[in-house]
């Protein structure tokens, strides 16, 4: 039970908010997202503390501590309780991005708005976890259900409720390929196990568990078991934000509260890797020939970065533009998940790039979340003349940028330099994909400076200097320190990384 | 001092100082400019200690420092000078203190102007003085950033947003295919991940271009070499990558142009010498007709654009386009000379062109104008400015006793080597037409300089400028070292060319 810590803290959390959403109003609202800032900050020093030892005892070891009924359906492996660590992480920063929100903005039931993020982290949490089809499927849903009603919170709002909405429809269709995907998938194998599956789908001995079962074995190369896999693609491809999937995207973060939106762009979508990692990384990855899903996400992978970098650069609105930069981070990492042939590389890197991507991007959010409370608008103009209002925010806008576009001293250089070393793997060869995807940066530049531009080049209309709020200010200066302090850590956090992603074959 | 981590402490001491910076109140501008100039002038007297404690006539790295880093995948904290390196570490801070002398005058946002020409400062000597690949690619883009700002920020409106994202995405575009060949080299130095390195001089000795052809990659080493190739030219620039230059240079305030073509282009060329010959030896020798080709272009088109040039900041920088093709012609020759002159050449452009940008903001902080043709006749009322003028123009055109004549004539004599293989140097360019045509740049030089002069400072004064003030004191101290080195290295180039010369021996040994 030890292990599942980070889920216990988020689960309570979450009633304890609903608890207080009956009650509470305003400022207290305000208080309780600090409080539940704090206790996910604890939960994540715990989660860490806990992860070093999990890493320490290695895998089977870990995972002989965990009664048997948890273990059929969690994994308790060090890859998971890292990313139920990071979801913790995440749902502390988005406790603190959303204070002011809550406090002033949200007038119905705003504890409830911190529930929802709690739940929506328990959520990325059980994914990870996930080790089996139907526990993979909830959790995502409960990710999902709950992230349609962040988009909604303000009901007064045609265009918050036009984004709940269109999430919603779009999310329901992807979860029910998705679900036919797994159901072709269960039909076919007859489990649900993700331990059996892999064994059982392409060549390979049965697992024990799988004998029991009666599991039916079959070959990668059937028909209906790519129509399977190809339909989870899919339905993971609509959570990630996957070109053709991506069109919700723009919509939704557009339309959704800010908050709502800064916290949507990371956690469905670090949810959304975790269960290509697990479903497609760990279990339809046959040692031996080839991988079913490998050539569409390829293609797929290169269109992404392409069309998201691209289609950002027409935007005015940043937070369609950072819809859009979030669709091509996507892409970016599907470069390692595509070169899943580098044993040692391409996990690791998945890993590395969430922890920047999750860094940053909420660092970007929140400096748009910051001048979005003051100045109610998101367009790019609202920005001219920053850097003399408040050049914290100026600053903090050109660090964030940085690491968006990879460029070095950032912790976005460093996943982008592991994503492209696994890509020129020499059992990869994918050159030409590490080529569209540094073109890709060169790209991102434009847009992620023409903001800086704004900034600090063209005099603002208003001059006065802004305060940025408590919440937002930290959540830009825990954001900051950590993009930063990533480069001088690297050695640590590539131990790290290649600690937590070995768990080929253990698990 | 053995102890003393001399080379940490000129990359690290500009960063600190703009950290002390940060903390001085906004309101203290004056404060603000005497803790920067003294920042840079205490790493340029590091410098000159660092230069004085080198032994002469070793070809290998020199007060080297090596860490371990991040061995995972091979890399370190690994820092060194030679022969090459160092007089461009000693360039930098000279320059750039020049330059933020000359800065006195700003007064639109002080403190942030000081504070990135410190951070650009830093990532350049970091770039001189790494040996670690990585180190030096962190190094390399970290100096683009600053740069952007200053361009945008304190340049000439409106069009240095336009020029300052140009040049951002330009050199950025660079530098990302010089990472994928960087990295593709790296997957070739070892078996394994913590057996690979991104150490220069490791990476030399495992030849990772073997690696590749023995991994069935033909074409492989080749691409990366352009990779690198096409990073490095376009930080020179060289044609056809130096589009970004002139857009550049127009529209950045004085200092920014001061330090963008005296130091930020020597980038490129160092680059170019330090990894180009050693990394990809037989690359080297199948592509150097090729890079001389491109070279030549550069001196000659550059010459004849800045011939043409009604604007005299974009006349001086397609100047640097001009003799910057010597640095490069020098390093596709090979030879000793070549790379001798190369390294010269780059230490005399960086005291030249400082010069001649700072000359043409001095015209423009009286005048508000860059064009030539509104000037003239300026000889009459501002004698000083007039003859530090000529004497830069003369330096730049390659007056023997100036420091460009030498330059150019190593360069000139490594290039006839190359093409005839007198010398016992292999003919790798091939033909002596590379030097014959070289030649013909110098000319074109002295044909657009002399002419500038002549537009400028003689004939009838215009009625605009009769009350044109000379230079102030504060001028002429930026411009006489800059002015005694020229003169000093074009009377007595012994000491800096013996002591470049074991490390250019030592470089050109990869390829000759």
């Amino acid at each position: 039970m030890l292990f599942l810590f980070p889920e216990l803290i988020l689960c309570g959390l979450g009633l304890g908010a609903t608890v207080a959403a009956l009650f509470c109003r305003g400022r207290g609202a305000g208080r309780w997202a600090l409080y539940g800032f704090f206790v996910c900050l604890a939960g994540v020093v715990t989660g860490l503390c806990l992860l070093a030892y999990a890493i320490d005892l290695g895998p089977e070891a870990t995972g002989q501590l965990t009664p048997e009924f948890i273990a059929r359906t969690f994994a308790v492996d060090p890859l998971s309780l890292f990313f139920s660590t990071l979801a913790l992480a995440v749902c502390g920063l988005a406790m603190l991005f959303s204070m002011e929100f809550v406090e002033e903005v949200l007038e119905e039931h705003p504890a409830e708005f911190l529930a929802l993020i709690a739940f929506a982290s328990l959520g990325i949490a059980c994914v990870a976890r996930s080790r089996d089809l139907i526990t993979l499927f909830f959790s995502l849903e409960l990710v999902s259900i709950s992230g349609y009603l962040l988009s909604g919170m303000l009901r007064r709002e045609p265009r918050s409720l036009e984004a709940a909405l269109k999430y919603f429809l779009i999310g329901a269709v992807s979860s029910a390929i998705m679900l036919f995907g797994m159901s072709l998938i269960y039909g076919l194998t007859g489990a649900t196990d993700l331990r059996v599956l892999r064994d059982a789908v392409g060549e390979g001995h049965l697992h024990a568990v799988g004998q029991l079962a009666g599991v039916r074995m079959v070959s990668s190369q059937d028909p209906m078991v790519i129509t399977g896999i190809l339909c989870i693609v899919v339905g993971l491809g609509f959570k990630i934000a996957m070109v053709p999937f991506h069109m919700w995207c723009p919509d939704v973060y557009e339309g959704a509260p800010t908050p709502a939106t800064a916290f949507l762009s990371v956690g469905p979508k670090a949810a959304g890797f975790v269960a290509i990692v697990r479903l497609l990384m760990l279990t339809f990855a046959p040692s031996s020939g080839p991988v079913p899903w490998a050539q569409p996400v390829l293609w797929l992978c290169a269109l992404t970065m392409t069309l998201g970098n691209v289609v950002a650069c027409r935007q005015t609105n940043l937070k369609r533009m950072l819809a859009y930069s979030s669709i091509a981070h996507s892409g970016y990492i599907l470069i390692a998940v595509v070169s899943l042939g580098s044993a040692d590389l391409a996990l690791p890197a998945i890993v590395m790039y969430l922890i920047a991507y999750v860094l940053m991007n909420v660092g970007a959010f929140s400096v748009v979340i910051a001048l979005s409370n003051i100045e109610g608008r998101e367009d790019i103009h609202a920005y001219n003349g920053l850097s003399k209002r408040s050049p914290y925010l100026a600053y903090a806008w050109v660090i964030f940028a940085m690491s968006l576009a990879g460029v070095p001293p950032t912790a976005g250089f460093l996943g982008k330099l592991y994503v492209f070393m696994a890509a020129l793997d020499d059992r990869v060869r994918l050159y030409w994909l590490a080529v569209v995807g540094v073109a890709n940066a060169v790209i991102s530049v434009w847009y992620y400076f023409r903001v800086a531009r704004h900034m600090f080049f063209v005099e603002g209309v208003r001059t006065e200097p802004i305060r940025v709020g408590r919440g937002a200010g930290w959540a830009i200066g825990l954001s900051l320190a950590g993009t930063l302090v990533l480069v001088p850590l690297f050695p640590w956090l590539i131990s790290f990384a290649t600690s937590a992603a070995q768990v080929l074959g253990a698990w | 001092m053995a102890e003393f981590p001399i080379l940490s402490a000129l990359v690290f001491l500009p960063l600190i100082g703009a950290v002390v910076v940060l903390f001085i109140p906004r309101e203290r501008a004056d404060a603000v400019k005497s803790a920067s100039l003294a920042t840079v002038a205490a790493s340029l007297g590091l410098a000159a200690m660092a230069w004085a404690s080198m032994g002469l006539g070793t070809a290998g790295m020199q007060l080297e420092e090596k860490a371990s880093w991040i061995p995972q995948i091979g890399i370190s904290y690994h820092l060194g000078v030679d022969g090459i390196s160092m007089p461009l570490v000693f360039l930098t801070p000279l320059v750039t203190l020049l330059a933020l002398m000359y800065s006195w005058i700003v007064e639109d946002r002080v403190k942030e102007y000081f504070v990135f020409f410190l951070i650009l400062q830093s990532a350049m000597t970091g770039v001189f003085v790494a040996l670690d690949m990585f180190l030096f690619y962190i190094f390399w883009e970290v100096s683009l950033v600053p740069m952007y700002f200053l361009i945008g920020v304190w340049g000439h409106k409106p069009r240095c947003e336009y020029a300052a994202i140009k040049f951002f995405l330009y050199t950025l575009a660079g530098s990302v295919l010089m990472l994928l060949a960087l990295i593709a080299c790296w997957w070739y130095s070892g078996p394994t991940l913590g057996q690979r390195t991104f150490d220069l001089l490791e990476l030399a000795e495992r030849q990772p271009t073997l690696g590749m052809s023995a991994a069935g990659l033909a074409t492989l080493p080749m691409l990366c070499f352009w990779g690198f190739f096409i990073g490095f030219a376009i930080k020179v620039p060289c044609f056809p990558f130096h589009t970004w230059l002139p857009d550049a240079h127009v529209e950045a305030p004085t200092a920014g142009s001061v330090v963008l073509a005296g130091l930020l282009l020597k980038l490129g060329g160092y680059a170019m010498i330090r990894i180009l010959p050693t990394l990809f030896p037989t690359q080297f020798k199948e592509a150097a007709v090729t890079v001389g080709i491109l070279a030549l272009i550069s001196i000659i088109y550059g010459s004849l654009v800045a011939m043409a040039q009604p604007n005299l900041k974009k006349l001086i920088a397609y100047s640097s386009i001009g003799h910057m093709g010597f640095v490069t012609l020098g390093i596709a020759s090979g030879t000793v000379e070549g790379i001798q002159g190369a390294v010269f050449q780059m230490f005399s452009h960086g005291l030249l062109t400082s010069a001649l940008f700072l000359l043409a903001g001095i015209l423009y902080e009286r005048a508000h104008t860059y064009e030539i043709d509104r000037y003239g006749g300026l000889g009459q009322i501002v004698p000083v400015y007039c003859g530090i003028f000529v004497f830069i123009a003369m330096g730049s055109l390659g007056l023997p006793s100036m420091s460009g004549f030498v330059a150019e004539l190593w360069v000139l004599i490594g290039t006839y080597n190359a093409g005839t293989g007198v010398g016992g140097s292999t003919a790798l360019l091939g033909t002596p037409w590379f030097a014959y045509l070289a030649v013909g740049g110098i000319l074109l030089a002295a044909a657009y300089l002399l002419w500038t002069v002549q537009r400028v400072l003689m004939g009838d004064l215009k009625p605009d400028w009769a009350a044109m003030k000379d230079m102030t004191r504060l001028e002429v101290a930026c411009l006489a070292p800059l002015m005694a080195g020229t003169l000093w290295l074009g009377c007595y180039p012994g000491p800096l060319l013996a002591f470049i010369l074991p490390s250019a021996k030592a470089i050109s040994q990869w390829v000759i």
